[in-house]
Order: C-alpha cells, then sequence, then structure tokens
C-alpha cells in the first residue's frame, strides 16, 4: 500500500518473517525516485577515470585553501568560515597523508583519501532542501559536472552549450569503515595479488602477522582507518 | 471463485496483471490459512481480495504511521475505518464481504491520470571500462545455462522447465525438499532467467566493487598542482568560437553540435537566503570543481542553508521574464570581489611543500531569514521574478584573474545571540579550472554507464526524503511505480509472501514481487543467514 505524502510516500507491506510481538505490517518511506542516488566507489576506479582521482585531490587542495586563509581571518581579527567541515577534511587528509609517507605514490594518497568519502550520482535538479550529515558529522561536499552528448533528456541541468544530458558527482563523508574496503583499495600496495571475493579480514590479518616491517606498517594504518569514523 | 488475499496470497500490490502471478494457494498452511468462510474486502477497481484481518492489519498500522491530516480523504482508509474501530472493540466482522472503492493495491495507481507515464528509464548494461575490465572475482549471482539471447519479454519458460510439476499447489515445490530428514544441503536449482540487460548489470556491479588496481601511479600528474595555475578558461571566446564553427557546418550541410549557448540559470546552483545563483556551465573541455560547505556545522553553531538547482523551465520562465521587461540577469561584478594572494599554502599531500594561490572572494549579505525559506523546502520551483533579482555568477562574468573564487555568505538577518560567534557560511568555492582540461566525450559515457549502477539503488535515488527530489505528483506516482516494477533491491524483496511451506528442517518461501520475478527464498529453519534466494520467472 502506498500512501503520498508531500515530499515523500509510505510503503506499507506484508513482512516475510514478523518476528514474535512485532507488528505484521512493515512501513518504510521512499521519496519519489530519481536518477543517481549514493554509492561507496571503490577507489581503484580511478586508475579507469583519473579525473576521480583528481577531483578528489581538488577537494583536498580547496581544504588546504580555506584552511590557509581562515589562519589568514583569524590573525586579522575576523571570525573563521566554516571551520568545523575544514577541520574534518584536515583529519581526512592527515589519515591519507601516513598513506603517502609510507608510499611516496600519490595515487595511493588519493584513494586513501577517497576510501573515507562517498560519493553521488545526481542526474536531475535537486528540490530546495538542506545538507546533513549522518550523526550530526561535518564535511565539505565536493561537486563536478560532467555532460553526456546525443542522450535525452538534460539530466541536472547545465550544460555550457544547448544540449547534452548533466551529470554531477559529489562526495561527502563516510563513516563507514570495514575491512574489505581498505583490501579491496590497498591489496595491490600491499603486494597482496588479485582480490579476492572473500575472507578480506583473514588475509589483511595473514599479512599484518607474516608481512614483517611493511606488513606492521600496514597494519597501522589499518588500525587507523578502522578508528577514524 | 478463489480468494486469494492482496497481501498474504500470491498476488503483489499494484501488480496490473493479477493472473500473470497466480500460484494456487489454498492449502498452504500458515498465513495463507484464508478459507471461503473468512469475511474478504472487495476491490470494485482491479478486483483485488484482501482478508479483513490482513486489512485491519493494515489499517492499525497506517493509522499509527501517517499522519491523520494525510489520509484523511483516502477512500480506503475511510471504507474500512468505521470497520477497523468495531474491530477494536472485538466486534466481529460482517460475514458478507466488504466491498471498496479502491484497495491497499490500486489505491495510488487510481489517482495516476490516464496518459501519464514514467519519465524514467530503465537502467542500462554498462559499457566496458576500457584498459581496466580485468577481475578475477566471480561473485555475481549467473546462470550461465540461461540462453543469452533471451531478454525480459521473450524467457517465460514453464513450470516443467524448473523440474516442477505443473497444475499443483504447493506441492509444486515439494521436490525441492525430497528428504527433509537428511542434514546435508539442500540442492536447490539455482536458475536465474535474468534477461542479458540484468545480467550484464550484476556482472557490472561486481566490477565496480572489486576493481583491481593497475600498478602505475595513474596520479603522479597531480604534482603539477605544485605549480600550475587554474584560472579560468575565455569562455566567451569558447562560445564564439564554437558557435562559428557551428554556422559554418550548417552551412556547409554538415551535422552541427551545438546551435546556441545555454540559458545561465539552467542547472545553476540556487542559494534563496542570499539571492545568489551560481552558474554551472559544463563542459567537457572545460572542467571545473566546487566545493559547498552547507550543512550545519556543531563548530560554530552556524545553520544550514538551503539550496536548490534551477529546472529547466524555471530557467525557461526567468529567460521570459528579462524579455518582456528588458531586463538582463544580474551578473556579479568584478569589482564586487576582494581578490588577494594566498602565501606558503601546503600541498595535501606534504606540507613541505608550499605554493601560492590567487584568490577572489565575496561575502553575500542574507537577504531572507531562513526559517522564511526552509518553509519552501522540497520546493522544484522558484518564481521568475525571484531570480531575475538575484546576483549570478556565470561564465559571462567569470573572474579572470582568480585560481579559486569564493562565495561565503552572512547570516545578517538571524536573531541569534550567538551571532556575532558565528562567522559567514561557506557557500561556495570554485577551482575554476582543473589540471586535466578536458575528459573525452566516450569516457564521460563509460563512466556514467558504470557509476549509474552502484548510485542509490540500482541507479536510482528514493530514500532521500529531505526535498531533494521534490514533491509527489502524478508523475512521481507513476515513476514509483515503475522503479519498483523494474529495480529488484526495492521493497519487493520485503513484501509479499506468497506461499509457504513448512518442512521439518526448511522453509520454503514463494514470495511475490512487485517486479517480474518471483522470488524463492529458502531459509534452513529460518534461523541460518546462509539463506539463498533464487530468482523464478514468471509462470
Amino acid at each position: 500500500m502506498i500512501i503520498p505524502h508531500g515530499k515523500y510516500y509510505y510503503l506499507f507491506y506484508k513482512k516475510h518473517h514478523a518476528k514474535e510481538g512485532d507488528h505484521p505490517i512493515g512501513m518504510t518511506t521512499y521519496a519519489p525516485p530519481k536518477p543517481g542516488g549514493a554509492f561507496l566507489l571503490n577507489s581503484n576506479a580511478i586508475d579507469a577515470w583519473q579525473v576521480l582521482g583528481e577531483f578528489a585531490y581538488i577537494k583536498m587542495l580547496i581544504t588546504v585553501i580555506l584552511d590557509k586563509r581562515n589562519e589568514v581571518l583569524q590573525a586579522s581579527g575576523h571570525l573563521k568560515v566554516g571551520h568545523g567541515p575544514i577541520s574534518h577534511e584536515l583529519r581526512n587528509i592527515k589519515y591519507a597523508r601516513k598513506f603517502f609517507r609510507l608510499t611516496k605514490s600519490l595515487k595511493v594518497f588519493v584513494k586513501a583519501f577517497m576510501n573515507v568519502n562517498s560519493m553521488s550520482l545526481v542526474a536531475y535538479p535537486v528540490g530546495q532542501h538542506n545538507d546533513h550529515f549522518n550523526a550530526g558529522g561535518e564535511s565539505l561536499e565536493n561537486k563536478i559536472t560532467f555532460i553526456i552528448k546525443g542522450v535525452t533528456g538534460r539530466g541536472r541541468g547545465g550544460s555550457l552549450f544547448d544540449n547534452g544530458y548533466v551529470f554531477a558527482l559529489l562526495d561527502w563523508q563516510h563513516t563507514t569503515r570495514t575491512a574489505r574496503k581498505f583490501y579491496v583499495t590497498h591489496a595491490q600496495e600491499m603486494g597482496l595479488g588479485p582480490i579476492q571475493s572473500s575472507g578480506a579480514q583473514r588475509i589483511l590479518d595473514h599479512f599484518f602477522e607474516n608481512g614483517g616491517r611493511n606488513g606492521r606498517s600496514w597494519k597501522r594504518l589499518f588500525n587507523k582507518y578502522m578508528s577514524n569514523s | 471463485m478463489s480468494r486469494r488475499c492482496l497481501c498474504c496470497g500470491p498476488i503483489a500490490a499494484q501488480a496490473s496483471r493479477i493472473d500473470k502471478y497466480w500460484l494456487s494457494s489454498e492449502k498452504t498452511p500458515g498465513v495463507l490459512a484464508h478459507n471461503d468462510r473468512h469475511t474478504m474486502v472487495l476491490c470494485c477497481n482491479c478486483l483485488g481480495q484482501q482478508n479483513f484481518e490482513c486489512a485491519m492489519d493494515f489499517m492499525d498500522r497506517v493509522l499509527d504511521k501517517v499522519p491523520a491530516c494525510v489520509i484523511k480523504e483516502h477512500p480506503w482508509v475511510l471504507a474500512l475505518r468505521p470497520l477497523y474501530n468495531n474491530h477494536t472493540k472485538g466486534i466481529l466482522p460482517p460475514s458478507h464481504d466488504i466491498e471498496v472503492q479502491c484497495c491497499i493495491a490500486c489505491s495510488l495507481s487510481i489517482t495516476i491520470p490516464e496518459g501519464v507515464r514514467s519519465s524514467l528509464l530503465p537502467i542500462q548494461a554498462p559499457l566496458a571500462i576500457v584498459g581496466n575490465n580485468d577481475t578475477n572475482i566471480s561473485n555475481v549471482m549467473m546462470n550461465d545455462d540461461v540462453d543469452d539471447d533471451d531478454d525480459d519479454a521473450s524467457y517465460n519458460p514453464t513450470i516443467n522447465e524448473l523440474n516442477l510439476e505443473s497444475n499443483s499447489t504447493n506441492s509444486e515445490y515439494d521436490s525441492y525438499n525430497t528428504d527433509d530428514d537428511d542434514d546435508a544441503d539442500v540442492d536447490l536449482p539455482i536458475l536465474l532467467p535474468l534477461s542479458k540487460r540484468k545480467r550484464a548489470i550484476y556482472e557490472g556491479i561486481g566490477r565496480m566493487k572489486n576493481l583491481p588496481a593497475t600498478e602505475d601511479d595513474t596520479m603522479a600528474f597531480l604534482t603539477g598542482y605544485q605549480h600550475c595555475a587554474t584560472k579560468p578558461p575565455n569562455y566567451k571566446h569558447l562560445v564564439q568560437h564554437t558557435l562559428q564553427k557551428a554556422q559554418r557546418h550548417k552551412k556547409a550541410g554538415r551535422k552541427i553540435e551545438y546551435t546556441a549557448y545555454s540559458n545561465v540559470y539552467e542547472g545553476a546552483f540556487y542559494i534563496p537566503s542570499h539571492n545568489l545563483v551560481i552558474g554551472n556551465y559544463t563542459h567537457n573541455d572545460r572542467l571545473f570543481v566546487d566545493v559547498h560547505g552547507l550543512a550545519p556545522s556543531a563548530a560554530d553553531g552556524s545553520p544550514s542553508v538551503p539550496h536548490m538547482v534551477i529546472t529547466k523551465a524555471d530557467a525557461d520562465a526567468v529567460h521570459d521574464y528579462h524579455m518582456k521587461y528588458n531586463t538582463k540577469p544580474k551578473l556579479i561584478q568584478k569589482d564586487m570581489f576582494d581578490i588577494f594572494q594566498l602565501h606558503d599554502v601546503p600541498m595535501p599531500e606534504d606540507r613541505s611543500i608550499t605554493r601560492s594561490w590567487d584568490v577572489a572572494h565575496c561575502t553575500f549579505p542574507q537577504t531572507t531569514r531562513l526559517d522564511e525559506v526552509n518553509k519552501l523546502n522540497g520546493s522544484t520551483h522558484v518564481e521568475p521574478e525571484i531570480l531575475a533579482n538575484c546576483l549570478v555568477y556565470t561564465w559571462k562574468n567569470v573572474h579572470p584573474d582568480a585560481d579559486v573564487v569564493l562565495f561565503d555568505g552572512g547570516f545578517g538577518l538571524e536573531d541569534y545571540v550567538t551571532m556575532k560567534t558565528v562567522g559567514p557560511k561557506l557557500l561556495a568555492a570554485r577551482m575554476q579550472s582543473t589540471l586535466s582540461k578536458s575528459i573525452s566525450d566516450s569516457d564521460v559515457k563509460t563512466m556514467h554507464s558504470n557509476l549509474s549502477l552502484l548510485a542509490g539503488r540500482k541507479g536510482f535515488e528514493v530514500t532521500r526524503t529531505s526535498g531533494t527530489a521534490g514533491f509527489t505528483s502524478p508523475q512521481s506516482h507513476a515513476d514509483l511505480l515503475f522503479v519498483l516494477h523494474d529495480n529488484d533491491s526495492l521493497l519487493p524483496n520485503k513484501a509479499g509472501v506468497c506461499t509457504s511451506s513448512l518442512c521439518i528442517k526448511f522453509l520454503l518461501i514463494m514470495s511475490i514481487s512487485h517486479n517480474n520475478y518471483l522470488s524463492l527464498l529458502c531459509s534452513r529453519c529460518l534461523f541460518d543467514n546462509s539463506a539463498r534466494k533464487v530468482l523464478l520467472p514468471i509462470l
């Protein structure tokens, strides 16, 4: 049963397995469906589309620029701008920097940063709303737009010329940490061979214990990753 | 006539072809124990039937969860509310069946005017990723035995093909469960008659989630940011050059890509509380990146700033407004910006490496109180006279001397006591160009095609209820029904028990989906997390 209400729908359904004492009818809410949505990007995708890596890097660049500006503002007696989200992003940059120190690779650095962010694909003009992040967290929201030619529709809109389907990619903080995500992202750098479809934690533990100094270094990064929520 | 309950029988809510999904279930124990003695709620619109007890369960939940004002005119609620009141008092239901104008299955679809069709397209199979489509992962649910040439419409095996006895009731599925006393794994046939499209989608998702890395440092070029400027390109020159070229092509009878530049308002980022429009002038050869900090901040106590993207319809309306009143967009003039150089800015990867950036900055005063603006959350429409009065930053007035442009917003109209300690908000920071100046159209297409698979619920955003998707409407009703039908990661997997067979160690559940598949869920005594789900075709 679907009941529309303002900005969303109530959907009622009979539960498959209602637990004892639970109501047999379940309820969820859905917004009017639109193309796109949030997702966790495997940061190895930057090998296929370097622009995604650059996109993440620019967020870091802007963060350090804004941080520097805040230093200048504070020195001249003005209030800081966006202090909360900038601090949060600086923490993520600091985390990613540890990977750069270990590997001297900008790719690993960018991947580590992307690993603590999630993305959204937006292919429609969003209605008026306020941003909120999980658990009251703070984050800067990064946005880049692309155009696809020869596709029906306008998508998000905002093309320089008069044709094309525009979509935006955004990224923001993501607090859920999993061993699998860390493993898939850094398997190559850790020298763990082809990615296996299961047993990420077991593979990592084995590497941390038997990987010598390198294993211990990666273990520290892994622990930092898991605690960086 | 068989008595088939909509919600615990084999009929999905919103299913348009009820008979298509029918599996007899009268002899099924447990949840399907309704029989002719039960009072049924009969729908005059779709001829659906619902057991009275089930209807009361739904009513109970609806009244508990939905605000009264929303359902005060809902025909199904209105019809059954008196009976529900009696039911809660312990009064037995009438012995005869109850007729209603619409039921739980069709109460939404009945409100969609004839001719309104979904505006959404099904998500398509992904394009191959060039140079990185190699993975050893094979965790995608697949069945290679299924004929590759089959598609949704054409693949329609009979029940015999599934090695089941036809024309039987629940015993059809006893063949799955011949050895009730055997502890061994149940050898269920893994039949996945997915279409080529859906199989390709599953494969694509698996591939994207497990993309392996290459050995090259493909990001080494980012060191260029240590010294390169990111000033904007000359958009006026680009537009002029492109359109002149298009004219020449047109005269030569060749196919032309563009005829004009776009309306500067379309797709622009609009901040109503500050009357500011930050234009979006997307071109794959001229990339730029925006960063926003509009969420509420606990660190400085600043509130969130509502924002939206201007639709084509609104952009056209404001264009017409300008034409009618002979006005022009209020472009932000260069002298409104404060331009300065930030020295010794560290690079993200290494604080010891620094550089200078040219930054243009402007603080925009607040023009409307936030509580006034927030009343319009969810709206996708802005009046043209409001937009016409906004300050606009777009390719026509892009600041040519800045690497980064910062748009701050003050909170002058908010009367918070603490406002003296709340600094301006970062409305936007725009890196005016990127180091890699362009991306090929084919790369964009491939990227979009593959990322769409991961986005939201199989390519559709349905869970953000903050207003980004606008308000519900007949069009969105049609869109929702389309997505529920096409998408197998949504409600269908939770809803609608069809038939169940309780065995000694297994419970077989045939469930009906909103989409075109029947789901067969086999869970071992309901306790084992290794439940397997098999999709069967429509019978």
